[in-house]
């Protein structure tokens, strides 16, 4: 059972070359400090997402897009941390 | 294994549904199972079956195994590190390289337009995909993470979702059976109150029959002895692969415990909710539903007797 110990929160933001919004991109964790739930997150219109970081840690997230070359980024989460990020996805 | 004997549900199996009259039905109908250990598929209407090997693993044209090697040393286990622990090594995913999942481009035939794409609209309004697939008619298993949301630190995202838009048999664009929206579900006390992964699955029931189309899977109790001799098989719709796209693997059954399955078979965010199941005499039936993503193996909650109870009156 994971015990949410300050339970963290990784935003973002997805855009283009040309600073445009990529929406409906998917946002998935590959890894993390612990096993994680296989469910991807989509950006909204405006490109944006919110994922939940359960635990402190390390995690890596992916964010996949057609016709753009998908990105890894790797994001370190403390106890109650909100942490934005901006991923600008290359063609 | 007999089932002929009054049980009740006992703590985190506890049967909840968004639809409160619809849970005093669930609760009252796990009181007593009448039926044996494995309940049995439905190939549905039309269902141009593609066959099974003989190992007890899909028959996909094209589809090559890497390594079958079962694993000599005990999967990474560990649910929970110190909180100030924060290095846990590099790169360890989900898809356990190498890759060895291959798309299914066949999906409007049996077995895998059992296989449901799923997008969740949570209580934010924030949307998710993941998958799920059929038991019965009108019902699909799925993670309870995606029938419902805890803990996400998230203002307006917690609890049942909203709505989701089931796509079963879908293949990037194409939906051979169209789609439609629920807004009724099913879960555990052990989810809803607790958080606890090992009760981590829920359902999704469909405002019509649509399963009788699609068929669906067979599901059952098995030995420890069994599921490890097994080989588990998932397909779903994993969010690294061309949008909508369903993907399959299969890998001999790593370990178990009490409540959970654990395997090497390749998974990705958007297949929570996947069946883990295996073949038996060429009928198909989920001996899990995938969840978690992990360093060295990925798991699923297993289908205990009350997990069965409960799927049993779900699909009712």
């Amino acid at each position: 059972m994971i015990t949410m110990h300050g339970t963290g929160v990784i935003s973002g933001v997805v855009k283009d070359n040309n600073g445009n919004p990529i929406s409906a991109a998917r946002v998935s964790y590959v890894s993390g400090p612990v096993p994680l739930p296989d469910i991807a997150a989509l950006t909204d219109n405006n490109g944006n997402f919110v994922v939940t970081a359960p635990v402190p840690g390390e995690y890596i997230i992916e964010i996949i897009s057609e016709r753009f070359i998908a990105q890894k980024v790797k994001v370190a989460i403390e106890s109650n941390q909100k942490k934005h990020i901006e991923i600008i996805l290359s063609r | 294994m007999s089932q002929n004997k009054k049980s009740k549900p006992a703590g985190g199996h506890t049967p909840i549904s968004n639809k409160p009259e619809e849970s005093l039905r669930a609760a009252e109908a796990d009181f007593f199972v009448s039926k044996s250990v494995s309940e049995e598929p439905s190939e549905g209407k039309d269902p141009k079956t593609t066959p099974v090997k003989d190992k007890g693993i899909e028959d996909v044209p094209g589809h090559v195994k890497t390594s079958m090697k079962p694993m000599t040393t005990a999967p990474d286990t560990s649910k929970l590190r110190d909180i100030g622990e924060a290095s846990f090594g590099p790169f360890q995913e989900t898809v356990h390289l190498p890759d060895d999942r291959i798309q299914i481009t066949s999906t409007e035939v049996y077995p895998w337009r059992v296989h449901a794409s799923l997008l969740i609209t949570a209580a934010d309004n924030s949307q998710w995909i993941g998958t799920g697939w059929f038991i019965g008619p009108h019902t699909l298993m799925t993670a309870g993470h995606v029938v419902y949301i805890r803990n996400s630190g998230v203002p307006g995202r917690d609890g049942w979702v909203r709505s989701i838009l089931v796509m079963p048999g879908r293949n990037g664009n194409s939906l051979p059976y169209g789609s439609i929206t629920s807004n009724n579900f099913r879960s555990v006390t052990g989810w809803i109150d607790w958080g606890d992964w090992n009760y981590d699955y829920g359902a999704i029931i469909l405002p019509s029959d649509l399963g009788n189309t699609t068929g669906w899977f067979g599901f059952g109790v098995w030995s420890d002895s069994d599921l490890l001799s097994s080989i588990g098989n998932i397909s779903g719709y994993p969010g690294d692969k061309p949008s909508g796209t369903q993907w399959y693997d299969y890998h001999q059954i790593a370990s178990v415990d009490s409540r959970k399955v654990y395997y090497d078979i390749d998974t990705y965010g958007g297949q929570s909710g996947s069946a883990v199941y295996r073949i038996i005499n060429g009928n198909r039936y989920g001996i899990a539903i995938h969840a978690y993503g992990g360093a060295t193996t990925n798991s699923g909650t297993r289908i205990v007797t009350p997990v069965f109870n409960n799927m049993l009156a779900w699909k009712a």
